[in-house]
């Protein structure tokens, strides 16, 4: 089971929520998850997860080398994206290089996890605007994809972007709205409000803020049963 | 630049390999939750793996600079080694500063460590002073 978290527009929370989720989901419902950083632009979590520099999940195809895994809470497994973020800055990619290692993950996860007495199930944190071919080959290959926004989802910036939104929403398995303001609440599935920024800007204490505030704990309860089934 | 697809899924599979599950490092030692191994993991610490060292991006070798010297391994490098790999490496005032707070009973342990003929002199030299 592997639930990819993505969006359209950068800065919409979909670090934070794939944090979220995966707290919630080791926490409080006791599922084991493996969080994959496959967010090529920023390695975000990484950084919030504090993983030490060094290969991660791009590593077996740019340089041969195993993946660092880090155990962040119990039951709760980090594959790091630095390397990712690094190559994506320093070389020359074709996207499709990157969209096919991240297929290759998908494919090899299982085998993998078991060799390493890993959990079986993963969130994949991702960068914004993954092609659409590429969600639709992965959702082809059983992911479910979590398709993060915000307001400007519903804000019909301009009909180009309506269109694109519609698109991804489409092939969405469950589209949350991040950053909800009083015309947004009522229209999308999955809201999430906003809370204070933690002093200490760790996963967990993001993870635990977000689930903090009631509301926000029923939509990632909500969205977990959905996307996320006990295994 | 291109991937090697074939080889990461290789990899990925485990049948490159067979050691890959003991390298995991706890991240969570240090958290609120009590540490506790992975399920698979034996009970053996890990051994140092590139999955353990720090701050060495793997790109780093193609990026490497001239100050490439060979540096052991986190867990080979005892305090001594450390404390005097900061001050040498911080800027001079910092470097000033830092020994300034130390204890100077801490820094000549620290350079004791170190069978070097010229360290030896320079710690007569201070314990002189």
């Amino acid at each position: 089971m592997i639930v990819l978290v993505t969006s359209l527009d950068g800065g919409v929370g979909k670090t934070t929520l794939a944090a979220a989720m995966a707290y919630h989901a080791a926490v409080n419902r006791g599922q084991l998850a493996l969080l994959i950083d496959a967010d090529w632009e920023k390695a975000e979590l990484s950084q919030l997860a504090r993983a030490e520099h060094g290969p991660g999940w791009l590593s077996p195809f740019l340089t041969g080398e195993e993946p660092a895994v880090f155990k962040v809470r119990d039951g709760l497994y980090l594959v790091p994206g630095y390397d990712a973020a690094e190559a994506y800055q320093s070389y020359d990619f074709q996207i499709s290089e990157l969209e096919k290692a991240l297929e290759a993950w998908v494919e090899g996860l299982p085998a993998f996890a078991a060799s390493r007495g890993l959990p079986p199930a993963a969130i994949i944190d991702t960068t914004p605007t993954l092609r659409l071919s590429l969600l639709d080959r992965l959702r082809e290959k059983g992911v479910k994809v979590v398709f993060v926004a915000d307001v400007r989802a519903v804000s019909r910036v301009s009909d180009i972007k309506a269109e694109q939104y519609a698109s991804y929403f489409k092939l969405a398995d469950a589209v949350v709205v991040n950053y909800t303001s009083f015309f947004t609440r009522n229209t999308a599935p999955y809201t999430i409000r906003r809370v204070p920024t933690p002093k200490d800007l760790h996963w967990e204490a993001v993870a635990k803020a977000i689930i903090r505030n009631r509301h926000n704990r029923r939509t990632v309860e909500a969205l977990l049963h959905k996307v996320y089934p006990p295994h | 630049m291109r991937l090697d697809i074939k080889k990461g899924i290789q990899l990925l599979t485990g049948r490159a390999d067979p050691e890959a599950g003991r390298k995991i490092a706890d991240l969570d030692a240090v958290g609120d939750a009590p540490p506790q191994p992975a399920s698979a993991q034996p009970a053996a610490p890990p051994a140092p793996s590139s999955a353990l060292r720090p701050a060495a991006p793997a790109l780093a070798a193609s990026q490497a600079d001239a100050s490439d010297a060979p540096r052991p391994a986190a867990s080979e490098a005892d305090w001594g080694e450390l404390l005097v790999r900061l001050l040498a490496s911080a800027p001079e005032d910092v470097a000033q500063k830092l020994v300034g707070c130390l204890d100077r009973e801490v820094i000549a342990r620290a350079l004791e460590r170190r069978n070097d003929p010229y360290l030896k002199v320079a710690l007569m030299l201070i314990a002189k002073k």
